[in-house]
């Protein structure tokens, strides 16, 4: 069951990515755990959950013994097969401040998450943009981190820093670091000149970091519309080719004119793996 | 249109470069550690100590099987091995390694020695047994054949190339010619000491490498990872990679019948691809005349000044002429000013000289 994270700056779509990631593997037939460690709870909105009791403050306490409580995600439509546990503001905010006072607060997750195994196949963490204990947490508690940028040169100077972060980890510290699965665009609009140059440096820059490139996430205003009113692509729109930027390979770039495409390779963009299918692929053959 | 791009790679690598050079450093520590691990080996085999941390095993042949990526190709003298191993026993024990997943124990070192025995229809063989580590399993090997004294000069030139080929997506032809390249380079800028000095003098590794001039990242890979093997990028641009340019049958000779490397460079000249021959004979000519003169150079076990002699005479008859008598006076030794010589022209004459003085000897 690995655990699988998302990062960079906020904004990115990290939190969008992760929840369709989550709504693909149920309805794949994997059981997956969405954990939310960002104190702004955005999954309450965009995965229009209810107020609970139990949240992720809890799962940090020195009472709790494993006895997770999470709510089903989109239950109508996943059948249980996918939980998620959201986040509680204040009780985040005094759960970070603990955790910063404690010399290895920030192994805390992984500890916790390796001593009560949670039964779901696929477990997501959801963590903040800045850093912080929160994203540390997370890091240090996955087996794997998407790279999950934007194509804008902000993100992708903070994506340099990710990168630095990650690495001085393992440098500085000699703490197991999760593999980097790949490179997620998120929001990407292909009209734009700025993401295109980008979009054209990626590949290389994978190869650099010692990762891959997955096929853009499209921008798309339906995805504004969908988080707002609680529930993923697949269930407001089921016929947006959007939905298809997460289960077919190279699917932003695949029907291209060449015109459009402009400098990029066919060959090559035409056939990035889809992130979402990518993930599948590994729960169900390792 | 001339919209500005920025670069961003350029950032990513700075970040990773970091992470390479400490990668690197691991590495090096590796090959120290193994060394200690084989001086440490030779030290307790020297003095026979009996209570040694690694115990000898006696190993039945059949669960042994030898290693398909051993750098080694050359076993024509297991025969001497074999008469070694009937006169004086088995010595040395072999290394084995047991790989998870395989019924039988892999080779780590001493093929031949395992080889013999069979020859010899002997049942075991004594063998030490080390950790098997699947990241770092190819490199030991290659590190300790390089290590070994009898490892041929061409096996030694393909071994060399594969581990520069770990971090360099080069061919071997184009490790060998980027390493002369830098090398005339260097020669050209009169810096030529500055490698000498990288390879031998540890202490002010900085300063050369720092001063040397690399003109890229696969120069100084090519020269660093040379260096880190215990061996002379000028040494091996000279006398190991011209060896990868021999045509396959030459090196099966060297390989199988212990042709001699200088020889075999000789031989190399009767192609169809060479300056001189060219359009003057067929490939496959070539190929019969080359064998014809590798029997009868191995079978007569002819010196390297006479087998010289033979193929020069072969490649003259070749072109139509008729050799000339030599007649040269060497005048021009006397010629050549010692004090103006820098160290590394001395270093090398000397070397040239020694080379001369033992071809003569032969
Ligand atoms: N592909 C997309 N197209 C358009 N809007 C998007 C897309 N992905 C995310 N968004 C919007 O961007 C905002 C931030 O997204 P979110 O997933 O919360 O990012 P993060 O978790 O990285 O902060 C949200 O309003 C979301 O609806
Ligand atoms: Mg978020």
């Amino acid at each position: 069951m690995p655990v699988i994270t998302a990062f960079c700056s906020s904004g990115t779509g990290k939190t969008t990515l992760l929840t369709h990631l989550a709504y693909y593997a149920a309805t794949n037939n994997i059981s997956t755990a969405l954990i939310e460690l960002d104190n702004r709870n955005s999954l309450k909105r965009c995965c229009g959950l209810p107020n609970s009791e139990f949240t992720t403050s809890n799962i940090f306490d020195s009472a709790f013994k494993g006895n997770y409580d999470f709510l089903p995600l989109w239950e109508s439509h996943l059948k249980g097969k996918a939980e998620v546990c959201q986040t509680n503001r204040e009780s985040l905010l005094e759960t970070e401040k603990l955790l910063a006072t404690k010399p290895l607060g920030i192994l805390k997750l992984k500890k916790v998450l390796k001593k009560y195994k949670l039964p779901h196949q696929l477990i997501l963490l959801d963590a903040p943009g800045q850093e912080g204990v929160m994203s540390e947490s997370a890091l240090l508690a996955s087996d794997y981190v998407i790279l999950s940028i934007e194509a804008t040169p902000k993100a992708m100077m903070d994506a340099v820093r990710f990168v630095q972060i990650l690495f001085n980890y393992e440098e500085e510290y000699d703490v197991a670091i999760p593999e980097i699965l790949g490179i997620v665009v998120g929001r990407y609009n292909h009209e734009s000149s700025k993401a295109r140059d980008i979009m054209e440096q990626l590949p290389d820059i994978a190869e650099e970091i010692g990762t891959i490139l997955f096929s853009p996430i499209r921008h798309s205003n339906e995805f504004l519309n969908c988080y707002d009113l609680g529930i993923p692509l697949h269930l407001y729109r089921s016929g947006h080719n959007a939905i298809h930027d997460f289960d077919i390979d190279g699917n932003v770039f695949k029907d291209m004119s060449d015109k459009k495409l402009r400098s990029l390779d066919r060959k090559f963009y035409g056939s990035l793996p889809a992130i979402a299918k990518t993930i599948v692929q590994i729960v169900k053959h390792g | 249109m001339g919209r500005k791009k920025v670069d961003y790679l350029e950032s990513f690598s700075n970040v990773t470069s970091l992470k390479k050079s400490k990668e690197l450093e691991t590495a090096r520590a590796r090959i120290e550690e193994l060394e200690k691990i084989r001086q440490q080996l030779e030290e307790q085999l020297k003095n026979s100590v009996t209570e040694s941390f690694f115990e000898v095993h006696d190993v039945s042949l059949d669960k042994i099987e030898v290693n398909p990526n051993q750098p080694r190709k050359s076993f024509f003298d297991v025969v001497e091995m074999r008469n070694l191993l009937l006169t004086q026993g088995q010595r040395q024990p072999i290394i084995l390694v047991n790989i998870p997943g395989h019924d039988k124990y892999m080779i780590f070192d001493g093929e031949r020695r395992y080889r013999a025995s069979i020859m010899l229809e002997l049942k075991t063989i004594k063998a030490f047994f080390i950790p098997y580590n699947p990241d770092t399993f190819d490199l030991d090997v290659l590190i300790t054949a390089l290590n070994r004294k009898e490892i041929n000069a061409l096996d030694e030139a393909e071994s060399l190339i594969k581990i520069i080929q770990r971090s360099l997506t080069l061919k071997p032809l184009e490790i060998a010619n980027k390493l002369s390249a830098f090398i005339s380079f260097l020669r050209r800028q009169k810096k030529l000491e500055y490698l000498s000095g990288l390879a031998t003098d540890f202490e002010k590794r900085e300063f050369y490498s720092q001063n040397i001039g690399f003109r890229n990242e696969e120069e100084s890979r090519i020269c660093l990872d040379i260096i880190d093997l215990g061996r002379s990028p000028i040494s091996v641009s000279s006398n190991n990679f011209p060896l990868l340019k021999l045509t396959e049958d030459l090196k099966i000779g060297i390989r199988e019948y212990g042709l001699n490397d200088n020889i075999a460079m000789s031989l190399n000249l009767i192609s169809s691809n060479s300056k001189k021959l060219q359009g003057k004979i067929s490939e496959s000519d070539s190929l019969k005349i080359r064998q014809d003169l590798m029997s009868e150079i191995i079978e007569q076990k002819l010196s390297i000044r006479s087998a010289k002699k033979l193929i020069n005479q072969r490649i003259s008859k070749i072109l139509g002429v008729e050799t000339q008598p030599s007649n040269q006076t060497f005048s021009y030794l006397d010629r050549i000013n010692i004090d103006k010589l820098s160290d590394q022209e001395r270093m090398d004459l000397l070397s040239k000289l020694e080379n001369l003085v033992s071809i003569l000897k032969n």
